[in-house]
């Protein structure tokens, strides 16, 4: 087997893929790419056995055939090759590769002990721009837990009802529920996603402006968008039913300027406790005070302009928890629905966007009698 | 020379050297035909590194006479009738290869009563060839006796190794039999020494038996999944892995195996925590047997999945699962770790730079502005090692911070602090944990100092207790339920000694929330932990009496330079 293909299209190729290579694997073969080769296509795939990615390329070739080489390796050569037709040839278990006057050979392992791409069967799917796509994981993605005793939470849960997509993610501290519109769905589904395969899209997508097809069955979803498909397998376990525990009807709504009560609360986190962060904040009529202490250090005061009516109210928040939902708000204005010090609050930005709805929860810290 | 079909007696001992290549080899088929043959008991029994003799015995169905001769016989096997049949094996053997392929080199006597027979039946074979029959005095089941195993294939023999690495060989073989049949009784003697003796149990009394106590104490159990696949099986603990290789076993179906995709499932589990160093594992996969192909080579030992991404998942999220939420476990899981940047990066550039404006400015002195009062006010730069230990500089030397230690001496005073109710994080979903009725009696008892450190748990109905809010020093990767169960069994623990209950509550949490080894901590972390770790009563040591701190002055530095 033997064929050419530009060396901008094949770094292009490599650089899409070389993420999903595991970088240490006591499993050899996961470090290399899968090469295979029919008339006018190359197809490189890679797979840590939990996502796996697949890109077909143009490429003159000849013979059919496929052999596996080592990925790093692979990506280094062509990244410094300069911008003419690279030629590559498969001899045994080694492959050649040419490019002007630079000739480089690489030993490969055998295709067979390659892992099998999944296949999605019996499929259901919908579409998506690819910007929103990446809205809802870079929006909703910091809130999924990594407490590995709880598997269900380390994923994000993709429900699709209709033409409705809601993206949830929690640890149970904090939750972040991504809506927005696609192609209509026949049935209701719900998967749930590791972020690693979610995290890898967004990056593979770029600053695309276009589409993003999500087929999926019982197992794996697959993204497929350009000449890519990446596969993930669904973390197994049964979701905490969210929708019971978000307070739609919290009355207490205090509206601040984002970006200075972003401010406000770096600044005074700084006097907060390394561990739990924790800072308080009250709410008086049309005044925010946030304060935080830690003994033997210091203490910070700050009071922030703001609308509020309902009674005076002293809440604990994980300031770090806090920030990055205030990160991941682009209104000018941000809302803050509460109840009780010791219940569930929302945060929202004060104007929606038209492409998606965007709600947080943050749970409080009980504050020491 | 003209093409001719060679004789049978030659096919079979070609054969023989595919099936069985070392006396550890016919052990391990013969101890396989008498676990299909339902042995209750299997007594094996080798001299002379198994090449002298060996013999192994059940208490199994055993074989009425025509059967024992045919069972001599080459793809003579009760085991399957139809090709289709290999896919869907449920028995360790199934080509009718062994025996006949053993009895080919060597000297082998087959002695067999079936239940409800009045006498033994004894076959004796030399080289394939029968060469006695007769009746003979025995129990219930099987005995095969092999001698002098390869006398007859010389170049065989020659590829053996010495008498006791085969002995270890066989040793193996009859461990990893034993560890998958744990219902089974095992006996092993070699050269007339008892080596091994495990009597019928559950897998974790056969796994502790074989192991020994020095291994097994230090692993937990995992189980993971269901059909079409499931795992478990016993891991080391993070806290105990092993600087070289050590039992590493995997049985698929109850048959050893040996498999690269299942051991990178069980290290990954282990994220960064594994740091070059090796786990033990005993890791049993049982999996429908459409999903596996056992037939890739003639002695079994490797397998191929059919669907190797869900063998791996499910091996990994079990082995992870209970590696890391063990209450006492030092390492954070490894998703979490694998997020953070690698430490070390930012301080060696900031060290740097710190170089380079030393040089621009040659008046500026070294060292720390200001004075430093005593040697326990370090400096401001800190240096993580590991993402374990914190070294610092101090006026008369270096010190070297055991982070965990550190955080756990400080959340243990702060906890004992009289006086006000602590902070606690209140929870989306509240845990519901059940107790066992000893836990719940010690739960009980001592509810107001578990409220008072943050934790917001009642009891809810029965043996439940339902837990609305944790202390917020525990951060989110923290498994809210093992840390109430440790604790419990800690105090259920203490409850003869004179230790005061409140200061083991204490200790308990602190060493369950303080951060672990492993954990990327920032230049600001790193600070304020040891600012505060100087600011506790005893700073030099953790809550449970081990050093926090190692101190190495510049008298010892520049003793073991050779500079004094």
């Amino acid at each position: 087997m033997k064929f050419t293909i530009l060396q901008d299209k094949l770094l292009a190729g490599l650089q899409s893929l070389i993420g999903v290579v595991p970088t240490k694997s006591t499993f050899p073969v996961l470090a290399n790419v899968m090469m295979e080769i029919s008339k006018e296509k190359l197809r490189l795939s890679a797979t840590d056995l939990e996502i796996a990615a697949v890109t077909e390329l143009e490429a003159q070739g000849g013979k059919e055939g496929a052999i596996t080489v080592p990925a790093k390796q692979l990506f280094e050569i062509v990244k410094q090759l300069p911008h003419s037709p690279v030629e590559i040839a498969v001899e045994e278990n080694k492959i050649s590769i040419k490019c002007d006057k630079s000739k480089f050979s690489l030993v490969g392992i055998a295709k067979e002990e390659f892992p099998k791409i999944p296949e999605i069967k019996k499929e259901k799917s919908f579409k998506l721009a690819a910007a929103a796509f990446q809205s809802a994981v870079r929006k909703t993605m910091f809130a999924v837990s990594n407490d590995s005793s709880r598997p269900a939470l380390c994923g994000a849960m993709f429900q699709i009802n209709g033409d409705k997509l809601k993206v949830v993610a929690t640890d149970g501290r904090r939750l972040a529920l991504f809506e927005s519109l696609i192609t209509p769905v026949p049935q209701k589904s719900e998967l749930l996603i590791p972020p690693k395969a979610l995290n890898l899209v967004c990056r593979m997508l770029g600053t695309d402006d276009g589409e993003i097809t999500v087929r999926f069955d019982e197992s794996y979803t697959q993204y497929s968008f350009h000449n890519t498909q990446v596969f993930a397998r669904h973390i197994e376990g049964s979701y905490p039913d969210y929708e019971k525990v978000i307070p739609w009807d919290n009355q207490k709504v205090l509206t601040l300027g984002t970006e200075p009560f972003a401010a406000a609360v770096r600044r005074v986190s700084v006097f907060s406790d390394t561990f739990t962060s924790l800072i308080r904040i009250s709410a008086k009529k049309d005044l925010v005070e946030l304060t935080s202490r830690t003994a033997d250090i210091g203490e910070a005061f700050e009071s922030l302009h703001a609308k509020y009516g309902s009674d005076a109210l002293e809440i604990g928040y994980n300031a770090s928890y806090l920030l990055e939902i205030l990160k991941n708000i682009e209104s000018e204005e941000v809302n803050l629905y509460l109840n009780t010090a010791l219940s569930a609050g929302l945060v929202k930005p004060a104007k929606q966007k038209d492409e998606y709805t965007l709600v947080y929860l943050l749970m409080p810290i009980r504050l020491p009698e | 020379m003209p093409i001719r079909v060679l004789p049978d007696d030659i096919v079979n001992k070609i054969a023989a050297g595919e099936v069985v290549e070392r006396p550890a080899s016919a052990v391990k088929e013969l101890v396989e035909n008498a676990l299909d043959a339902g042995a209750g008991s299997v007594e094996v029994e080798i001299a002379g590194g198994g090449l002298r003799a060996l013999r192994v015995a059940d208490d199994g169905r055993g074989m009425a006479p025509g059967e024992m001769a045919l069972a001599l016989r080459r793809h003579a096997t009760s085991k399957i009738a139809a090709f289709d049949d290999i896919y869907a094996i449920a028995s360790y053997g199934f080509r009718g290869e062994a025996l006949p392929s053993i009895a080919a080199v060597s000297r082998l006597t087959l002695t067999s009563r079936p239940a409800g027979a009045d006498f033994a039946w004894a076959i004796l074979c030399e080289s394939g060839r029968t060469i006695s029959e007769k009746a003979a005095a025995a129990g219930q089941g099987t005995t095969v006796t092999v001698e002098d195993l390869f006398a007859s294939v010389p170049a065989r023999r020659k590829f053996l190794k010495s008498e006791q690495n085969e002995t270890r060989r066989v040793t193996d073989e009859v461990t990893a039999q034993a560890l998958a049949s744990p219902g089974v009784a095992f006996t092993l003697i070699v050269d007339g020494r008892e080596a091994l003796l495990c009597r019928p149990g559950a897998a974790a009394v056969r796994a502790a038996d074989v192991l020994g106590s020095e291994l097994f104490g230090n692993m937990v159990a995992f189980d993971h999944g269901r059909r079409p696949v499931r795992a478990h099986g016993f891991v080391s603990r993070p806290t105990h892995l092993w600087p070289r290789r050590r039992e590493q076993l995997i049985f698929v179906n109850g048959r050893r195996v040996s498999d690269r995709l299942v051991h990178a499932a069980v290290c990954q589990a282990y994220g960064p925590a594994l740091q070059g160093r090796h786990p033990a594992y005993l890791v049993f996969i049982e999996i429908s047997p459409a999903q596996v192909d056992v037939n890739v080579h003639p002695a079994k030992s490797q397998v191929r999945f059919r669907d190797e991404p869900l063998v791996f998942s499910t091996i990994k999220a079990g082995v992870a699962r209970a590696v890391f939420s063990e209450g006492d476990s030092h390492f954070p899981p490894s998703e979490a770790a694998a997020a953070y940047v690698p430490a070390g990066a930012a301080p060696i550039g900031e060290a740097l730079a710190s170089v380079r404006e030393l040089f621009a400015n040659p008046y500026r002195p070294v060292g720390p502005p200001g004075p430093a009062p005593g040697e326990s006010q370090p400096v401001v730069a800190y240096w993580q090692a590991h993402n374990a230990y914190i070294l610092a500089e101090t006026k008369t030397g270096i010190i070297v911070i055991d982070q965990h230690a550190a955080h756990e001496r400080i959340l243990y005073e702060e906890l004992l602090k009289p006086g006000e109710r602590r902070r606690a994080q209140q929870l989306l979903f509240p845990l519901t944990v059940e107790l066992t009725p000893a836990e719940l009696g010690v739960f009980v008892q001592h509810q107001e100092s578990f409220q008072r450190l943050g934790f917001d748990a009642r009891q809810f109905s029965g043996r439940t207790i339902l837990v609305e809010g944790l202390p917020s020093e525990a951060g989110a990767a923290v498994d809210g339920a093992a840390v109430i169960r440790g604790m419990l069994s800690d105090l259920g623990a203490t409850g003869t000694a004179t230790d005061d209950p409140v200061a083991a509550i204490a200790r308990s949490f602190a060493c369950r929330a303080a951060v672990k080894a492993g954990q990327p901590l920032s230049q600001i972390e790193m600070g304020r932990l040891v600012d505060r770790l100087f600011a506790t009563s005893s700073p030099y040591l953790d809550p449970h009496g081990r050093p926090a701190v190692i101190k190495l002055s510049l008298d010892d530095l520049d003793r073991r330079f050779g500079r004094s």
